[in-house]
C-alpha cells in the first residue's frame, strides 16, 4: 500500500468523501519513510503534523502512562492539533520500519475549516475511530475539537 | 475478680479475638465483592466483551489443535522476549506500555522497539481497551516453546 | 395553713435537691452551652443536655414524673431507647443521608474501617479486667465504635442500666473528636507519611451506587444477624437514596425521621442520666475506658494503614487510618485538617469518606457480632 489514495481508502475517515473531496485532498498530503524507533511527535509540543499510516506499528503514549499502538493502513493520529492550543498529546514511536503520509497543520485546517459536508464526515469519521480504537481518549479529543464540529 | 484472671475467667481472649476475625471477615468479604461489582457491570452493560473471551478461547484452541505458531522466534528474540517478560513482572497485570518501553530502555533490552513490536503482533501483549496492556502468560509459554516453524508472522500474512 | 406550705415545700424540687443532681445539672449545662456556643455537635449536646437537666430536676417518687418510674410520660418515650427502637430510625436516616462513592471507587479503604473496630475489642479485654460483667464490657467496648445510636442499641440490649453513661460518654468523645485524635495522628505519622496523595477515585456509576446497599446488606447480615436492625435500616435508606424513584422517602428519612429520633433518643437518654443513677464509681470506670476506646480506635485504624502501605502499590496517606472510628463525618473533617496542616493542597476529605462509613458498617457488626456472642450471659 504505497500510494496516498489506496491509503485514503482504507482510512475509515476518509474513505467516506466524495470522490472529488478525496482528490482535493490527496496532493495535500506527503509521503515519510518510518524507521524503527523514530519518534514522529513528542507530547506537549506544537502539532506540526497530521499522520497516517501507511505501513508499520506506531506507538502512541499519553503522559498519564496510556498508550495505543496503531498497526493498520488509514489508522489516523494527531487529529489534536485542530485543537485551539494545537498541541501533541501523544509521543508517537514507531516500532518498525514502515511508512506514513503527513498533512501540515495549516494545510489541514484549511481544508476542514471550509465547513463543507466533507469536513463534516471526517470529525463524525473521528469519533467513530475513537470508539473503536481508545474509547478513553475521546473524552479529551472531545473537549479540544472546535466548537464549530 | 480483676485483671488478668477476669478476662481468663470471662473468656475475654477468646472472645475478642473470635469478634474482630467475623468484623474483618464480613468487611474484607464485601470489600472483595465491591471491588469486582464494577467489572460485573461492565460485561452486564457490554456483552460483547464477554463474546470477544469466547473468540479469544475459541482462537486459541484453534492454535492448540493445529499446533501453527502465529510467530516464530530466534533464540536471540526469545531471551529477549523472557527479558520483557521478566520486566512485566515488576508491574500491575494492567500495564502502561510506555513504561514498560522505558523500564527496556533503562535495562539495555536489545532492540526493544522491535522486539516489543513482536511482542504486539503474537498478542502476547494485549490490549486492555482503557489505554494498558495485559500480558498473555499462555501465548507466551506458546510462543517461547515454539520449535516448528521459522516462518514469521508477516510472511503468514503475505 | 402552715403544714400546707410545709407539705408542698417538702415537695419542692429545692427540698428534694441531692448534690448529684446539682452536678449533673451543671453537666448538662456545660454541654448545652458546648454545643450552642462552641458547636460541638450541637444537635445531639443540646438534646442530651436538655434532657439532662430534666432528668435531674429532684422529684417525688410516685407521681409517675420520673424517667425509671413505669407509666410516666418520661418513661414510655425512654422505651424506644430501652428497646433500641431509635438508633435503626437514626441509620435509616444516615443511610438516606450518605453517599458511599468514595468507598465503592477504592473498596480497600474498607479496612480501615474494619481495624478501627479493633479499638471496641481492646476495651472489651480493659473493661473485664476493671471487673465488669461481660455484657457490660461489650457496651462499654463499644464506645469505641464512635457511634452513639449503635452504642445505644448494643446497651439497651445488654445492660441497659449503662446507658445513659454510655450515651453521654459515647458522644462526648465524639463532639471531642477534634481535640482526642490529632495528637494519636501525628504521634503514629511520619511528616512524609502525613504528606502522601490519595489517588484520584474512579467514577462510580448509579448502578454501583444501588446495587451496593443490597450487596452489603445481604452480605453482612448472613455473617452477623444480629447488626440486622442497624445494617438493614441503614442499607434501606441509602437505597431509598439511590433509587432516586424513592426521592420522596429518602428526604423523609434523613430529615423528618432522623430529626425525630435524634430530638427523642438524645432528651430521654440526657434525661436517664440521674444523679442518684448516674453518679457512680462504675460510670467513672465507663468514662476512663471510653476514653481509651477512641485513643486506641484511632491508633488501630492509623498503624493498619501503615502495615497495608507496605503491600500497595498505590499507598494511601495513613492519617485515613483514624477516620475508620465512624463519627462521621467528624473524624474525616479531622483527617482532612490534620493533612492539611502539611500540605494546604491536599484534599483528604473526599478519600476520608471511605473508612469513615465502612467505620459504621464496622461497628454495626462488631455490635451485631458482641450480641450475638453476649446475649446467652444476659438471659
Amino acid at each position: 500500500m504505497s500510494s496516498i489514495s489506496d491509503v485514503l481508502e482504507k482510512s475509515i475517515i476518509f474513505n467516506s468523501l466524495e470522490d472529488t473531496d478525496l482528490q482535493r485532498i490527496a496532493p495535500m498530503f506527503e509521503k515519510w519513510e518510518l524507521h524503527t524507533g523514530d519518534i514522529l511527535t513528542t507530547a506537549g509540543n506544537t502539532a506540526q503534523y497530521f499522520f497516517i499510516l501507511g505501513k508499520g506499528t506506531l506507538l502512541l503514549a499519553m503522559k498519564d502512562g496510556r498508550s495505543v499502538v496503531l498497526d493498520a493502513p488509514g489508522d489516523f493520529v494527531a487529529m489534536e492539533l485542530l485543537s485551539d492550543r494545537g498541541m501533541y498529546k501523544t509521543t508517537i514511536t514507531a516500532l518498525e520500519d514502515g511508512m506514513a503520509f503527513v498533512i501540515p497543520r495549516k494545510v489541514f485546517l484549511d481544508f476542514i475549516q471550509e465547513d463543507t459536508p466533507g469536513a463534516a464526515a471526517i470529525m463524525q469519521a473521528w469519533q467513530g475511530f475513537l470508539d473503536q480504537v481508545a474509547a478513553f481518549a475521546k473524552q479529551i479529543e472531545v473537549i479540544n475539537v472546535p466548537t464549530i464540529f | 475478680m480483676y485483671g488478668l484472671e477476669a478476662i481468663n475467667a470471662n473468656n475475654g481472649w477468646a472472645t475478642s479475638v473470635v469478634g474482630i476475625t467475623i468484623v474483618f471477615s464480613g468487611l474484607v468479604v464485601l470489600s472483595l465483592v465491591i471491588s469486582q461489582l464494577y467489572k460485573a457491570l461492565d460485561l452486564y452493560e457490554n456483552p460483547q466483551k464477554i463474546r470477544d473471551w469466547f473468540s479469544r478461547a475459541k482462537r486459541s484452541d484453534k492454535f492448540l489443535e493445529t499446533e501453527v505458531p502465529l510467530f516464530v522466534l530466534t533464540e536471540e528474540q526469545k531471551e529477549i522476549i523472557k527479558q520483557f517478560a521478566l520486566l512485566v513482572r515488576t508491574l500491575e497485570d494492567h500495564f502502561s506500555l510506555p513504561r514498560l518501553f522505558e523500564l527496556a530502555q533503562i535495562s539495555g533490552v536489545k532492540n526493544f522497539h522491535s522486539n516489543l513490536n513482536i511482542l504486539l503482533k503474537s498478542a502476547i501483549i494485549f490490549p486492555d481497551k482503557e489505554g494498558f496492556f495485559c500480558w498473555d502468560q499462555d501465548m507466551y509459554i506458546k510462543t517461547i516453546s515454539n520449535r516448528n516453524s521459522l516462518k514469521k508472522m508477516e510472511d503468514n500474512r503475505k | 395553713m402552715e403544714a400546707l406550705f410545709l407539705q408542698f415545700f417538702h415537695n419542692t424540687g429545692f427540698y428534694l435537691c441531692d448534690y448529684r443532681n446539682i452536678i449533673m445539672i451543671l453537666v448538662g449545662i456545660i454541654f448545652v452551652y458546648l454545643g450552642i456556643a462552641k458547636d460541638y455537635e450541637p444537635l445531639l449536646l443540646v438534646p442530651i443536655g436538655f434532657g439532662m437537666l430534666i432528668g435531674n430536676i429532684p422529684i417525688f417518687t410516685g407521681l409517675g414524673l420520673g424517667i425509671y418510674e413505669p407509666n410516666s410520660v418520661l418513661h414510655y418515650l425512654y422505651f424506644g431507647v430501652t428497646q433500641g427502637i431509635y438508633p435503626p430510625l437514626i441509620f435509616l436516616g444516615i443511610g438516606a443521608m450518605t453517599d458511599f462513592s468514595t468507598l465503592l471507587s477504592r473498596p480497600v479503604l474498607m479496612l480501615l474501617g474494619a481495624a478501627a473496630q479493633a479499638g471496641v475489642f481492646i476495651t472489651f479485654l480493659g473493661a473485664l479486667a476493671l471487673g465488669f460483667a461481660p455484657h457490660e464490657a461489650a457496651s462499654i467496648g463499644i464506645i469505641g465504635g464512635a457511634d452513639g445510636p449503635t452504642a445505644i442499641f448494643l446497651t439497651a440490649k445488654l445492660a441497659p442500666q449503662l446507658i445513659g453513661p454510655i450515651a453521654v460518654a459515647a458522644y462526648s468523645y465524639m463532639a471531642l473528636v477534634p481535640v482526642i485524635q490529632p495528637p494519636i495522628m501525628r504521634l503514629l505519622t511520619t511528616r512524609k507519611e502525613r504528606l502522601i496523595r490519595m489517588e484520584e477515585p474512579r467514577e462510580v456509576s448509579k448502578r454501583e451506587k444501588i446495587i451496593f446497599p443490597i450487596v452489603a446488606f445481604l452480605l453482612c447480615c448472613f455473617l452477623a444477624p444480629a447488626a440486622l436492625p442497624l445494617l438493614g435500616m441503614l442499607c434501606f435508606g441509602n437505597l431509598l437514596k439511590e433509587a432516586v424513584v424513592t426521592e420522596r422517602l429518602a428526604v423523609t428519612a434523613r430529615t423528618t425521621i432522623i430529626d425525630t429520633a435524634t430530638i427523642l433518643l438524645g432528651v430521654t437518654v440526657g434525661a436517664s442520666t440521674q444523679g442518684d443513677v448516674f453518679l457512680t464509681s462504675s460510670s467513672v470506670g465507663i468514662f476512663v475506658l471510653g476514653a481509651g476506646s477512641f485513643c486506641v480506635a484511632t491508633a488501630t485504624g492509623v498503624l493498619f494503614a501503615k502495615f497495608m502501605n507496605l503491600f500497595l502499590k498505590s499507598k494511601i496517606n495513613p492519617l485515613l487510618g483514624a477516620a475508620g472510628v465512624s463519627a462521621v463525618p467528624d473524624s474525616a473533617r479531622v483527617v482532612q485538617v490534620v493533612g492539611q496542616q502539611e500540605d494546604p493542597t491536599n484534599f483528604l476529605l473526599m478519600h476520608a469518606m471511605a473508612p469513615n462509613v465502612s467505620g459504621v458498617i464496622g461497628s454495626a457488626i462488631a455490635a451485631g457480632v458482641l450480641w450475638s456472642l453476649m446475649a446467652s450471659k444476659v438471659m
